[in-house]
């Protein structure tokens, strides 16, 4: 597990996407102060080659807008991301191009991801076209398996165009490979005799040709298709390849039911060979039956094509399915991090137990299962809560050291204290209701000193002083959670616990 | 069998479309009993939702409800009926479809409630939260006063009274005690600071808490039964967490009947003590939980309960109902079982009409029912269909 940094494919430090609001002449003409919404808030993993990491959170965590980001589909406002060791957000236009046909994306909504006015053909053709596709890689030799029929009473040679590699994929060993079959005819000419070559494979797109020299017959296997009937062809292909039939290319997207459609946008993302595929959702939009049906292609997929994702998606039971790794997301950053089994069984972050134990499961077991849920709803990106992120609603926020305070006891008094911070709380109720009884009501598993300082600060809201209230209750119950944000950059084993608890 | 609130019998709505006719609802029976929890469950276009909407008589045009009873057990409403409506009146149920459309207006509220998916597009934009959970108080209210007239608010706008409110400051058609009310149902459904929150417009609430709001809104008049159509489906996991919570609480506390409509199979096994499962607009499989989740008949039920990913068990490969679902449209819907060319278990017998039968229950006083031919026997391979055979079921239409 140590030499796992020499592999990941990509390297992602820190990356940072603030979406800036307000701030334009009308604002500073009101007064307004720019804000910006922190989506991506300091995120950093690695994804290795072949391998699935999955990028899950809860809307608004900020894994789409990474997804994106990443790609460069967005710009970032800060961090690095290395690809196969070149930083992506250095690349000049040539090498993006090239990045491009590497990495690829297929998106949620396969309803607003493929154009209405494209036929599927084109739409999965249209990379190859933008990228000069088909084009012949020098690297890359041809060759024609020849047979030939019994009659034919010559020597045969072969020569194959240098392009051939534009329609034939080369094998393992990098050559292309075309059968080609040469047979005597006869003809009504002179001799009665001629010779003709039919290629095997590929009918529409190559041609041979004989030529009689010397006595012997020279075949020449050349591509007679031209580049937009390469590139229909292979979009054929692909559509067959995810379970679409090739004599479809020329529908237009809406004759396709949500699945197929996206069967499409896989289809796209894999016509440029890329290596690795960011899956923004893939499934989220689909029926369960089909759903399955297009996790076991995107399952095969990789197999086949060697291919690694990172697969972004909120629903934990598809991430268990087919991630390796997991990164769990909440506001913006990583709150953990690792091998999917060991997330799954035994989480260290109390916000992926909270979401693990929020799922409902589909089975009978499951009725009437009472669960504890998290308080409240996730803050807002605008104005992160300091130190740890997940410190407003964790049911097991550390209390300092040095006061003695029951866990669910402590968290009331944080809840308190988020109150009188933000000013919710109603001087006129306390006043009416007596600080101490209110106190009562509220964090009713206090006593003593704790209980003490919650009244004193109460009485100060009653007065409406709610700074001073604010105060009070800090100096006694500042927690390390508040103070200092967790250490959230992957271990030497890849992996984060994002929580002060696993220090 | 007094225990059951709502007996739907034969339910059959129909989309009457410029492609054609669309068999959405297609002789839906189930029935809810008393403060249970009873689950719709199927894959989008299944109809559970169109099922929901005929319920409550909601279904817009080109739709139409075009046969089907839904009997409500009301005592009053049947004493109240039986002379009027001899045939809308059994017992102490009333057949809610028959009644006149002003009964069937009031209704809605005391008897039937909703909440659905969207909560965003549910409430006006641009009327705060507690002054459109007042209204619905309000409509309650004036409706207990007074049956015969049954105006919203909203009703009724038009010329005379754009120049009526234009002379005479408009009047407030919601009362103080309707706000009050109002804002004690925020508290209900657990929405902090509920008297502030009530001020609120709807943008101003997340996600959870305007569902939370719809809850509230559809408490306003005390309904015997709760309608909730995919309540939890625009909601993230946790989220959704508190509000079944909240519902099952809600439902303990209030003896209500839900009906949940949902496409997620664990929502269901959380919440209901029964379920029926929709398929293609019929209800293929009906029961209780165990049955229908453990014991399996229907060959739809067993793959979709196959498609899901184990969360706690996950399978190295899944195994998903092959094709796609089919098209509702009444010209290309045959007369064979309707999911018989996506059936792995499809059988010479399937290509005719099936009816429900009753299958193995192993729960006391729950019947489990099945439209399927493997109801009362076993698969025989012999008689499968060969993937020809299905390809002609197809094509056949």
């Amino acid at each position: 597990m140590t030499d796992r940094d020499d592999d990941a494919l990509l390297q992602v430090r820190n990356l940072r996407k603030y979406y800036e609001d307000g701030g334009g002449l009308l604002d500073r003409f009101l007064g307004n102060e720019a804000t910006s919404v922190k989506a991506v808030d300091g995120v950093s993993f690695d994804v290795h080659e072949g391998e699935t990491l999955g990028l899950v959170g809860e809307s608004g965590c900020g894994k789409s807008t990474t997804g994106e980001t990443l790609l460069r589909l967005r710009e970032a406002t800060g961090g690095t991301v290395a690809f196969d060791g070149e930083e992506v957000f250095d690349l000049d236009d040539e090498s993006l191009s090239a990045f491009r046909r590497r990495a690829q994306i297929v998106f949620q909504d396969p309803f607003s991801s493929l154009d209405p006015r494209m036929t599927v053909g084109a739409i999965v053709a249209e990379g190859m076209r933008i990228h000069g596709l088909p084009e012949s890689d020098p690297t890359v030799a041809t060759d024609a398996e020849l047979t030939v029929a019994d009659e034919t009473d010559r020597t045969v040679d072969v020569t194959v165009a240098d392009d051939l590699d534009r329609v034939v994929e080369a094998g393992d060993d990098g050559v292309a490979r075309v059968p080609v079959t040469v047979q005597r005819v006869e003809t009504d000419d002179e001799d009665g005799v001629a010779y003709d070559a039919t290629v095997d494979e590929y009918e529409e797109l190559l041609g041979a040709t004989v030529e009689e020299r010397d006595g012997e017959l020279h075949v020449a296997v050349t591509v007679t298709g031209s580049a937009r009937q390469i590139r229909n062809a292979r979009a054929g292909a692909l559509l067959e390849r995810v379970g679409l039939s090739a004599d479809q290319v020329d529908r237009y997207p809406h004759e396709f039911s949500g699945g197929q459609r996206q069967r499409v946008g896989i289809a796209r993302a894999l016509a440029l060979d890329p290596e690795f595929i960011v899956l923004d959702e893939p499934v989220s939009a689909l029926d369960v039956s089909v759903q399955a049906q297009v996790l076991n292609l995107l399952d095969d997929l990789q197999d086949e094509f060697g291919l690694t994702y990172l697969f972004i998606a909120h629903d934990l039971s598809v991430v268990r399915h087919i991630c390796d790794r997991v990164a769990v997301m909440y506001l913006g950053k990583v709150a953990e991090l690792g091998p999917t089994d060991e997330i799954f069984e035994n989480p260290d972050h109390p916000y992926t137990e909270a979401l693990l134990e929020s799922v409902p499961r589909a089975e009978v077991e499951e009725q009437g299962r009472r669960v504890a849920t998290l308080s409240g709803d996730v803050p807002s990106p605008r104005n992160p809560p300091s130190g740890c992120r997940f410190r407003t609603r964790c049911p097991k926020v550390i209390p300092p050291d040095d006061v003695d305070i029951e866990q669910s006891a402590f968290r009331d008094v944080m809840d308190l204290r988020e109150d009188v911070a933000a000013e919710r709380l109603d001087p006129a109720e306390i006043r009416e209701t007596e600080p101490a009884e209110y106190r009562k009501q509220e964090v009713p598993g206090i006593t003593g000193e704790n209980a003490a300082v919650v009244d004193e600060a109460l009485e100060a809201v009653a007065d409406g002083e709610f700074d001073t209230a604010a105060e009070t209750l800090r100096e006694r119950f500042e927690t390390v959670c508040e103070t200092t944000p967790p250490d959230d950059e992957p271990g030497a084993d890849g992996e984060v616990v994002a929580c002060h608890l696993h220090d | 069998m007094t225990d059951e609130i709502l007996k739907v019998r034969n339910l059959t709505t129909r989309f009457f479309t410029e492609e054609g006719q669309v068999n959405a609802v297609e002789s839906v029976d189930f029935d809810v009993r008393d403060g249970e929890t009873f689950g719709i469950v199927g894959e989008s276009g299944s109809g559970k939702s169109v099922t929901a909407l005929s319920l409550i008589d909601l279904v817009e045009t080109p739709g139409r409800i075009v046969e089907g009873e839904v009997w409500y057990r009301d005592a009053d409403l049947a004493e109240e009926h039986r002379e009027s409506h001899p045939d809308a009146v059994d017992g102490d149920y009333v057949d809610v479809r028959q009644l006149p459309e002003s009964t069937r207006r009031w209704l809605r509220g005391p008897a039937f409630a909703t909440i659905f998916q969207d909560p965003m597009s549910s409430l006006n934009p641009s009327i705060t939260v507690g002054e459109q959970i007042a209204e619905a108080v309000e409509v309650q209210r004036r409706a207990r006063a007074n049956p015969r007239r049954t105006r919203s608010r909203t009703q009724g706008y038009g010329l005379g009274r754009l120049l009526v409110d234009s002379v005479v400051p408009s009047r407030d058609y919601v009362s103080e005690e309707s706000h009050e009310r109002a804002v004690e149902l925020l508290e209900r459904v657990g929405i902090p600071d509920p008297e502030q929150r009530a001020e609120e417009y709807p943008h101003e609430f997340s996600g959870g808490m305007l569902q939370r709001a719809m809850v509230a809104q559809a408490l306003a008049g005390e309904p015997d039964v709760l309608i909730a159509d995919e309540p939890t489906t625009a909601l993230d996991v946790t989220i959704q967490a508190q509000i079944l919570n909240l519902l099952r609480d809600l439902q303990e506390e209030e003896d209500m009947s839900v009906v949940l409509i949902t496409h997620n199979l664990g929502v269901i096994a959380r919440m209901c003590q029964r379920v029926g499962v929709m398929y293609a607009g019929e209800v293929v499989e009906r029961g209780a939980l165990e049955d229908v989740f453990q014991n399996p008949v229907h060959p739809y039920t067993e793959g979709l309960l196959g498609s899901i990913p184990d969360i706690e068990d996950p399978a190295p490969r899944l195994s998903p109902i092959e094709g796609n679902v089919p098209s509702l449209l009444d010209s290309e819907m045959g007369e064979e079982c309707y999911f018989a060319d996506r059936c792995p278990k499809a059988m010479e017998s399937c290509l005719h009409r099936i009816d429900e039968h009753e299958a193995e229950s192993t729960v006391d006083d729950a019947a489990h029912h099945v439209r399927c031919v493997l109801a009362n026997r076993e698969y025989d391979e012999s008689e499968a269909l060969g993937p020809e055979a299905k390809q002609e079921v197809i094509t056949d239409d």
